[in-house]
Protein backbone atom coordinates (compact mmCIF):
# COMPACT_ATOMS: atom_id res chain seq x y z
CA UNK A 1 0.00 0.00 0.00
CA UNK A 2 2.93 2.48 0.76
CA UNK A 3 4.48 1.99 -2.27
CA UNK A 4 1.54 1.87 -4.19
CA UNK A 5 1.22 5.83 -2.57
CA UNK A 6 5.12 6.04 -3.39
CA UNK A 7 4.29 5.46 -6.79
CA UNK A 8 1.27 7.21 -7.01
CA UNK A 9 2.86 10.58 -5.81
CA UNK A 10 6.09 10.47 -7.58
CA UNK A 11 3.96 10.13 -11.38
CA UNK A 12 1.20 12.83 -10.15
CA UNK A 13 4.67 15.38 -9.34
CA UNK A 14 5.75 14.09 -12.76
CA UNK A 15 3.02 14.71 -14.33
CA UNK A 16 2.56 18.25 -12.43
CA UNK A 17 6.20 19.09 -13.35
CA UNK A 18 5.63 18.02 -17.00
CA UNK A 19 2.35 20.28 -17.07
CA UNK A 20 3.72 23.36 -15.55
CA UNK A 21 6.79 23.38 -18.19
CA UNK A 22 7.53 25.34 -21.44
CA UNK A 23 6.93 22.34 -23.72
CA UNK A 24 3.56 22.49 -24.11
CA UNK A 25 3.83 25.74 -26.11
CA UNK A 26 5.72 23.94 -28.79
CA UNK A 27 4.22 24.21 -32.18
CA UNK A 28 5.38 23.23 -35.61
CA UNK A 29 3.17 26.03 -37.60
CA UNK A 30 4.53 29.08 -36.35
CA UNK A 31 5.53 32.72 -37.89
CA UNK A 32 8.29 34.65 -36.65
CA UNK A 33 7.36 37.64 -35.74
CA UNK A 34 8.57 41.21 -33.93
CA UNK A 35 6.22 41.68 -31.03
CA UNK A 36 4.89 44.74 -30.25
CA UNK A 37 2.49 46.19 -28.46
CA UNK A 38 -0.07 46.57 -31.68
CA UNK A 39 -0.50 43.12 -32.13
CA UNK A 40 -2.00 42.43 -28.04
CA UNK A 41 -5.18 44.70 -26.93
CA UNK A 42 -3.49 46.57 -24.15
CA UNK A 43 -4.29 46.55 -20.37
CA UNK A 44 -3.53 49.98 -20.00
CA UNK A 45 -4.59 52.60 -21.76
CA UNK A 46 -2.39 55.76 -21.67
CA UNK A 47 -5.52 58.46 -22.13
CA UNK A 48 -6.97 56.60 -19.29
CA UNK A 49 -6.66 56.11 -15.15
CA UNK A 50 -6.90 51.77 -14.03
CA UNK A 51 -8.62 51.20 -11.05
CA UNK A 52 -9.22 47.80 -9.69
CA UNK A 53 -10.44 46.34 -6.62
CA UNK A 54 -7.31 44.12 -5.65
CA UNK A 55 -6.16 41.53 -3.33
CA UNK A 56 -3.18 40.45 -2.63
CA UNK A 57 -2.12 37.20 -0.89
CA UNK A 58 1.73 36.19 -0.15
CA UNK A 59 2.49 33.75 2.74
CA UNK A 60 0.08 34.60 5.10
CA UNK A 61 -0.74 37.72 5.04
CA UNK A 62 -3.67 38.96 3.02
CA UNK A 63 -4.06 42.54 1.90
CA UNK A 64 -6.78 44.47 0.16
CA UNK A 65 -7.40 47.94 -1.02
CA UNK A 66 -6.82 49.84 -4.64
CA UNK A 67 -4.97 49.51 -7.46
CA UNK A 68 -4.53 52.91 -9.94
CA UNK A 69 -2.64 52.85 -13.19
CA UNK A 70 -2.10 56.14 -14.47
CA UNK A 71 0.06 57.77 -17.22
CA UNK A 72 1.76 60.75 -15.73
CA UNK A 73 3.55 62.04 -19.17
CA UNK A 74 4.16 61.18 -22.08
CA UNK A 75 6.98 58.18 -20.83
CA UNK A 76 6.12 58.11 -16.85
CA UNK A 77 3.28 55.69 -15.55
CA UNK A 78 2.69 55.11 -12.23
CA UNK A 79 1.58 51.63 -10.02
CA UNK A 80 -0.39 52.59 -6.85
CA UNK A 81 -1.72 50.28 -4.24
CA UNK A 82 -3.86 52.07 -1.24
CA UNK A 83 -5.55 50.64 1.12
CA UNK A 84 -8.92 50.64 1.95
CA UNK A 85 -8.16 52.78 5.27
CA UNK A 86 -6.76 55.21 2.55
CA UNK A 87 -2.44 54.40 3.28
CA UNK A 88 -0.80 54.34 0.61
CA UNK A 89 1.10 50.78 0.26
CA UNK A 90 3.56 51.25 -3.16
CA UNK A 91 4.02 53.36 -5.71
CA UNK A 92 5.97 52.31 -8.68
CA UNK A 93 6.91 54.38 -11.03
CA UNK A 94 7.60 53.25 -14.58
CA UNK A 95 9.27 54.58 -18.08
CA UNK A 96 10.16 52.52 -21.01
CA UNK A 97 13.29 51.07 -19.62
CA UNK A 98 12.94 50.81 -16.01
CA UNK A 99 10.34 50.51 -12.54
CA UNK A 100 11.86 52.94 -9.76
CA UNK A 101 10.05 52.20 -6.30
CA UNK A 102 8.70 55.88 -5.60
CA UNK A 103 7.03 54.96 -2.33
CA UNK A 104 6.48 51.84 -0.12
CA UNK A 105 4.92 51.71 3.34
CA UNK A 106 7.97 50.94 5.41
CA UNK A 107 6.89 47.53 6.80
CA UNK A 108 6.65 46.16 3.01
CA UNK A 109 9.71 47.48 2.13
CA UNK A 110 11.85 44.14 1.79
CA UNK A 111 13.74 44.13 -1.34
CA UNK A 112 12.17 40.46 -2.71
CA UNK A 113 8.58 41.45 -1.88
CA UNK A 114 9.36 44.85 -3.78
CA UNK A 115 10.65 42.92 -6.44
CA UNK A 116 8.08 40.45 -6.90
CA UNK A 117 5.57 43.28 -7.09
CA UNK A 118 7.23 45.63 -9.71
CA UNK A 119 7.67 41.98 -11.19
CA UNK A 120 4.26 40.81 -11.33
CA UNK A 121 2.14 44.32 -11.88
CA UNK A 122 4.17 45.13 -15.06
CA UNK A 123 3.19 41.75 -16.05
CA UNK A 124 -0.34 42.24 -15.57
CA UNK A 125 -0.80 45.08 -17.01
CA UNK A 126 1.94 44.71 -19.97
CA UNK A 127 3.80 47.23 -19.11
CA UNK A 128 7.30 45.97 -19.33
CA UNK A 129 9.24 45.98 -23.01
CA UNK A 130 7.15 44.04 -25.78
CA UNK A 131 9.44 44.63 -28.21
CA UNK A 132 11.26 41.28 -28.98
CA UNK A 133 11.10 38.68 -31.34
CA UNK A 134 9.23 36.08 -31.32
CA UNK A 135 6.98 33.65 -32.82
CA UNK A 136 3.05 33.43 -33.73
CA UNK A 137 1.05 30.23 -33.82
CA UNK A 138 -2.93 29.83 -34.61
CA UNK A 139 -4.88 26.71 -33.40
CA UNK A 140 -8.30 26.79 -33.29
CA UNK A 141 -9.18 30.40 -33.33
CA UNK A 142 -6.78 30.62 -30.67
CA UNK A 143 -3.77 32.87 -31.45
CA UNK A 144 -0.49 32.94 -28.54
CA UNK A 145 2.85 34.84 -28.83
CA UNK A 146 5.90 33.34 -27.71
CA UNK A 147 8.78 35.66 -26.68
CA UNK A 148 12.08 35.40 -25.16
CA UNK A 149 15.21 37.31 -23.76
CA UNK A 150 18.30 35.53 -22.40
CA UNK A 151 16.51 34.32 -19.00
CA UNK A 152 12.51 34.81 -18.86
CA UNK A 153 10.48 33.45 -21.31
CA UNK A 154 6.51 35.12 -21.99
CA UNK A 155 3.63 32.99 -23.40
CA UNK A 156 0.84 35.30 -24.14
CA UNK A 157 -2.53 33.49 -25.74
CA UNK A 158 -6.63 34.51 -26.55
CA UNK A 159 -8.81 34.68 -29.44
CA UNK A 160 -8.73 37.44 -32.01
CA UNK A 161 -10.48 40.36 -31.81
CA UNK A 162 -11.96 42.30 -34.37
CA UNK A 163 -9.06 44.91 -35.78
CA UNK A 164 -7.17 41.55 -35.78
CA UNK A 165 -5.29 41.88 -31.98
CA UNK A 166 -4.83 39.64 -29.37
CA UNK A 167 -7.76 39.44 -26.69
CA UNK A 168 -5.65 38.09 -23.69
CA UNK A 169 -6.88 35.54 -21.84
CA UNK A 170 -4.03 33.62 -20.57
CA UNK A 171 -0.12 34.94 -20.09
CA UNK A 172 2.21 32.38 -18.85
CA UNK A 173 6.08 33.40 -17.66
CA UNK A 174 8.97 30.97 -17.56
CA UNK A 175 12.35 30.75 -16.06
CA UNK A 176 14.52 28.32 -17.07
CA UNK A 177 12.17 26.39 -18.99
CA UNK A 178 9.87 26.06 -15.25
CA UNK A 179 6.71 28.16 -15.57
CA UNK A 180 7.18 31.25 -12.72
CA UNK A 181 3.52 33.01 -13.26
CA UNK A 182 0.07 32.36 -14.74
CA UNK A 183 -1.82 35.64 -15.56
CA UNK A 184 -5.79 34.61 -16.67
CA UNK A 185 -7.95 37.75 -18.03
CA UNK A 186 -11.19 38.39 -18.68
CA UNK A 187 -11.90 40.77 -21.23
CA UNK A 188 -15.07 42.15 -21.32
CA UNK A 189 -16.21 43.54 -24.90
CA UNK A 190 -18.68 45.90 -23.63
CA UNK A 191 -16.36 47.99 -21.83
CA UNK A 192 -13.45 47.03 -23.81
CA UNK A 193 -11.18 46.44 -21.07
CA UNK A 194 -10.13 43.78 -18.78
CA UNK A 195 -12.79 43.42 -16.49
CA UNK A 196 -10.81 40.35 -14.01
CA UNK A 197 -7.53 39.85 -13.57
CA UNK A 198 -5.48 36.96 -11.43
CA UNK A 199 -2.20 36.10 -10.89
CA UNK A 200 -0.44 33.53 -9.53
CA UNK A 201 3.44 33.04 -9.19
CA UNK A 202 4.82 29.69 -8.62
CA UNK A 203 7.95 28.92 -6.69
CA UNK A 204 9.36 29.48 -3.04
CA UNK A 205 7.54 32.39 -1.94
CA UNK A 206 3.82 32.28 -3.86
CA UNK A 207 1.68 35.09 -4.61
CA UNK A 208 -1.66 35.52 -5.50
CA UNK A 209 -3.35 38.84 -6.76
CA UNK A 210 -6.60 38.99 -8.11
CA UNK A 211 -7.61 42.45 -9.88
CA UNK A 212 -11.51 43.21 -10.42
CA UNK A 213 -12.04 46.62 -12.63
CA UNK A 214 -13.91 49.23 -10.73
CA UNK A 215 -16.20 50.89 -13.58
CA UNK A 216 -16.74 54.57 -13.76
CA UNK B 1 -17.55 89.06 -14.18
CA UNK B 2 -17.09 84.99 -12.67
CA UNK B 3 -13.54 86.32 -11.69
CA UNK B 4 -14.36 89.33 -10.62
CA UNK B 5 -17.10 87.36 -7.97
CA UNK B 6 -14.04 85.29 -7.36
CA UNK B 7 -11.53 87.81 -6.83
CA UNK B 8 -14.45 89.71 -4.28
CA UNK B 9 -15.09 86.39 -2.35
CA UNK B 10 -12.01 84.74 -2.31
CA UNK B 11 -10.26 86.62 1.00
CA UNK B 12 -13.36 85.83 2.79
CA UNK B 13 -13.27 82.05 1.42
CA UNK B 14 -9.27 82.09 2.96
CA UNK B 15 -10.47 84.04 6.02
CA UNK B 16 -12.89 81.36 6.94
CA UNK B 17 -10.49 78.56 6.22
CA UNK B 18 -7.33 80.01 7.99
CA UNK B 19 -6.31 78.51 11.44
CA UNK B 20 -5.07 80.41 14.05
CA UNK B 21 -3.17 79.03 17.45
CA UNK B 22 -5.16 78.83 20.20
CA UNK B 23 -4.28 80.95 23.18
CA UNK B 24 -5.49 78.76 25.93
CA UNK B 25 -4.42 75.65 25.09
CA UNK B 26 -5.13 74.19 28.48
CA UNK B 27 -8.57 75.03 28.39
CA UNK B 28 -8.48 73.54 25.27
CA UNK B 29 -7.18 70.04 26.58
CA UNK B 30 -9.75 69.95 29.26
CA UNK B 31 -12.47 70.61 27.21
CA UNK B 32 -11.33 67.72 24.61
CA UNK B 33 -10.48 65.69 27.59
CA UNK B 34 -13.97 65.97 29.13
CA UNK B 35 -15.37 65.45 25.38
CA UNK B 36 -13.96 61.94 25.49
CA UNK B 37 -15.11 61.05 29.17
CA UNK B 38 -18.24 61.87 28.56
CA UNK B 39 -18.70 60.12 25.15
CA UNK B 40 -19.38 56.23 25.57
CA UNK B 41 -20.97 55.81 21.98
CA UNK B 42 -20.62 56.72 18.22
CA UNK B 43 -23.00 56.47 15.70
CA UNK B 44 -22.10 58.04 12.40
CA UNK B 45 -21.77 57.76 8.70
CA UNK B 46 -18.67 58.85 7.01
CA UNK B 47 -17.20 60.05 3.94
CA UNK B 48 -13.38 59.25 2.98
CA UNK B 49 -11.35 61.28 0.42
CA UNK B 50 -7.89 59.89 -0.44
CA UNK B 51 -6.13 62.73 -2.60
CA UNK B 52 -2.76 60.97 -4.62
CA UNK B 53 -0.41 62.88 -6.08
CA UNK B 54 -0.51 61.20 -9.28
CA UNK B 55 -4.59 60.91 -9.65
CA UNK B 56 -5.87 64.54 -10.47
CA UNK B 57 -9.17 63.34 -8.91
CA UNK B 58 -9.79 62.27 -5.57
CA UNK B 59 -10.91 58.64 -4.44
CA UNK B 60 -14.39 58.94 -2.21
CA UNK B 61 -15.34 55.66 0.09
CA UNK B 62 -18.38 56.31 2.05
CA UNK B 63 -19.22 53.99 5.05
CA UNK B 64 -20.60 53.71 8.46
CA UNK B 65 -18.71 53.72 11.67
CA UNK B 66 -19.97 52.86 15.39
CA UNK B 67 -18.03 53.27 18.35
CA UNK B 68 -18.58 51.79 21.88
CA UNK B 69 -16.29 52.21 25.02
CA UNK B 70 -14.14 50.57 25.96
CA UNK B 71 -12.36 49.79 22.56
CA UNK B 72 -15.31 48.75 20.32
CA UNK B 73 -15.08 49.86 17.01
CA UNK B 74 -16.58 48.96 13.79
CA UNK B 75 -15.19 50.68 10.36
CA UNK B 76 -17.15 49.46 7.68
CA UNK B 77 -17.13 50.44 4.23
CA UNK B 78 -19.90 50.37 1.85
CA UNK B 79 -18.35 52.27 -1.58
CA UNK B 80 -16.25 51.55 -3.98
CA UNK B 81 -16.05 47.71 -2.16
CA UNK B 82 -17.13 46.11 0.58
CA UNK B 83 -14.60 46.22 3.66
CA UNK B 84 -15.63 46.07 7.73
CA UNK B 85 -12.88 45.93 10.53
CA UNK B 86 -14.15 45.08 13.75
CA UNK B 87 -11.97 46.01 16.70
CA UNK B 88 -13.22 44.12 19.95
CA UNK B 89 -10.69 44.45 22.59
CA UNK B 90 -7.97 42.61 21.86
CA UNK B 91 -9.03 40.99 18.80
CA UNK B 92 -9.56 42.50 15.07
CA UNK B 93 -11.95 41.20 12.53
CA UNK B 94 -11.30 42.09 8.94
CA UNK B 95 -13.91 41.11 6.26
CA UNK B 96 -13.48 41.52 2.91
CA UNK B 97 -15.39 40.07 -0.33
CA UNK B 98 -13.45 37.09 0.09
CA UNK B 99 -12.19 36.69 3.79
CA UNK B 100 -12.87 37.05 7.14
CA UNK B 101 -9.53 37.56 9.08
CA UNK B 102 -9.11 37.55 12.59
CA UNK B 103 -5.60 38.97 14.80
CA UNK B 104 -4.57 39.20 18.29
CA UNK B 105 -3.58 42.53 18.69
CA UNK B 106 -0.99 41.39 21.22
CA UNK B 107 0.47 39.70 19.03
CA UNK B 108 0.80 41.70 16.00
CA UNK B 109 3.03 44.95 16.05
CA UNK B 110 1.16 46.83 13.60
CA UNK B 111 -2.27 45.90 14.65
CA UNK B 112 -1.98 47.24 18.06
CA UNK B 113 -0.34 50.54 16.69
CA UNK B 114 -3.29 50.83 13.96
CA UNK B 115 -5.74 49.67 16.81
CA UNK B 116 -4.15 52.52 19.00
CA UNK B 117 -4.43 55.47 16.01
CA UNK B 118 -8.24 54.41 15.07
CA UNK B 119 -9.63 54.11 18.79
CA UNK B 120 -8.10 57.58 19.66
CA UNK B 121 -8.44 59.17 16.67
CA UNK B 122 -12.50 58.53 16.91
CA UNK B 123 -12.53 59.50 21.01
CA UNK B 124 -10.34 62.28 20.32
CA UNK B 125 -7.58 61.22 22.43
CA UNK B 126 -4.32 60.93 20.50
CA UNK B 127 -3.24 64.30 21.30
CA UNK B 128 -2.32 62.33 24.88
CA UNK B 129 -0.36 60.14 22.91
CA UNK B 130 3.26 60.15 23.58
CA UNK B 131 3.96 59.29 19.66
CA UNK B 132 3.02 63.04 18.80
CA UNK B 133 3.56 66.57 19.49
CA UNK B 134 0.24 68.28 19.37
CA UNK B 135 -0.20 71.73 18.19
CA UNK B 136 -3.54 73.65 18.84
CA UNK B 137 -5.49 76.01 15.93
CA UNK B 138 -8.69 77.53 15.47
CA UNK B 139 -11.10 79.10 13.35
CA UNK B 140 -14.56 79.85 12.86
CA UNK B 141 -16.07 76.57 12.69
CA UNK B 142 -13.42 74.18 14.27
CA UNK B 143 -10.36 73.57 16.99
CA UNK B 144 -7.74 71.99 14.92
CA UNK B 145 -5.16 69.31 16.59
CA UNK B 146 -2.15 69.44 14.66
CA UNK B 147 0.22 66.10 15.84
CA UNK B 148 2.94 65.43 14.32
CA UNK B 149 4.83 62.03 14.83
CA UNK B 150 7.37 61.48 17.28
CA UNK B 151 8.40 57.74 16.92
CA UNK B 152 10.04 56.39 13.98
CA UNK B 153 7.62 54.01 13.38
CA UNK B 154 4.77 57.12 13.18
CA UNK B 155 7.24 59.47 11.41
CA UNK B 156 7.42 56.30 8.46
CA UNK B 157 4.12 56.46 7.90
CA UNK B 158 2.56 60.23 8.68
CA UNK B 159 3.93 63.15 8.46
CA UNK B 160 1.28 64.91 10.38
CA UNK B 161 -2.56 63.42 11.54
CA UNK B 162 -5.09 66.47 12.20
CA UNK B 163 -8.08 66.48 14.12
CA UNK B 164 -11.03 68.39 13.73
CA UNK B 165 -13.47 69.33 16.72
CA UNK B 166 -16.47 71.58 16.21
CA UNK B 167 -16.47 74.42 18.62
CA UNK B 168 -18.54 72.97 21.18
CA UNK B 169 -16.44 69.72 20.99
CA UNK B 170 -18.90 67.42 21.02
CA UNK B 171 -16.94 65.26 19.04
CA UNK B 172 -14.69 64.48 16.36
CA UNK B 173 -15.54 65.85 12.83
CA UNK B 174 -12.72 65.40 11.09
CA UNK B 175 -9.46 63.38 10.65
CA UNK B 176 -6.92 64.21 8.14
CA UNK B 177 -4.14 61.83 7.81
CA UNK B 178 -0.85 63.20 5.81
CA UNK B 179 1.34 61.09 4.63
CA UNK B 180 5.01 61.89 4.09
CA UNK B 181 4.62 61.96 0.02
CA UNK B 182 2.10 64.39 0.75
CA UNK B 183 -0.60 62.28 -0.03
CA UNK B 184 -3.71 62.65 2.14
CA UNK B 185 -7.02 61.33 3.03
CA UNK B 186 -10.12 63.14 5.17
CA UNK B 187 -12.48 61.29 6.84
CA UNK B 188 -15.70 63.18 7.68
CA UNK B 189 -18.01 62.10 10.32
CA UNK B 190 -22.11 62.94 9.08
CA UNK B 191 -24.92 62.08 10.50
CA UNK B 192 -23.63 61.50 13.71
CA UNK B 193 -25.69 59.72 17.00
CA UNK B 194 -23.84 60.51 20.10
CA UNK B 195 -24.07 58.59 23.39
CA UNK B 196 -26.96 56.49 21.65
CA UNK B 197 -27.39 52.86 22.43
CA UNK B 198 -25.14 50.27 20.77
CA UNK B 199 -25.64 46.62 20.74
CA UNK B 200 -22.80 44.88 21.36
CA UNK B 201 -23.53 42.23 18.50
CA UNK B 202 -22.42 45.43 15.88
CA UNK B 203 -18.99 44.18 17.14
CA UNK B 204 -19.03 40.40 16.46
CA UNK B 205 -17.98 38.87 13.31
CA UNK B 206 -19.00 35.18 13.07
Amino acid sequence: MRLFLKIALLLSSILCISGCRISKYNHRNCDKISLTKDLITPVFNPNSTLRYNTTIDVLKNHLTGLIIVKQTDSITKHIVFVTELGMKMFDFELNDHEIKTAYVFEPLNKPKLIEALKRNFSNMFLLNELDKNGIECSRNGIKFFFVANHTMKWAYSGPVSDNNNLDLRLQETFHNHKRTSRINYIYNVKTQSYSHITCKQYGLIKFYFELTEIQK
Amino acid sequence: MYKLLFLLIFPFISFSQTFRLVKDTLVLKLKVENMSKTLNSIDADFVQEKNLSVLSEKIISKGHLMFKKENLLRWEYFTPSKYLIVINKEKVFIKDEKKTSKYDMNSNKVFKEINDIMISCVQGTIFKSSKFKTSYFENEKYYKLEMTPKTKNMKDSFKKINLYFDKNITSVSKIEMIETSEDFTLIEFLNKKLNAPISENSFIIK
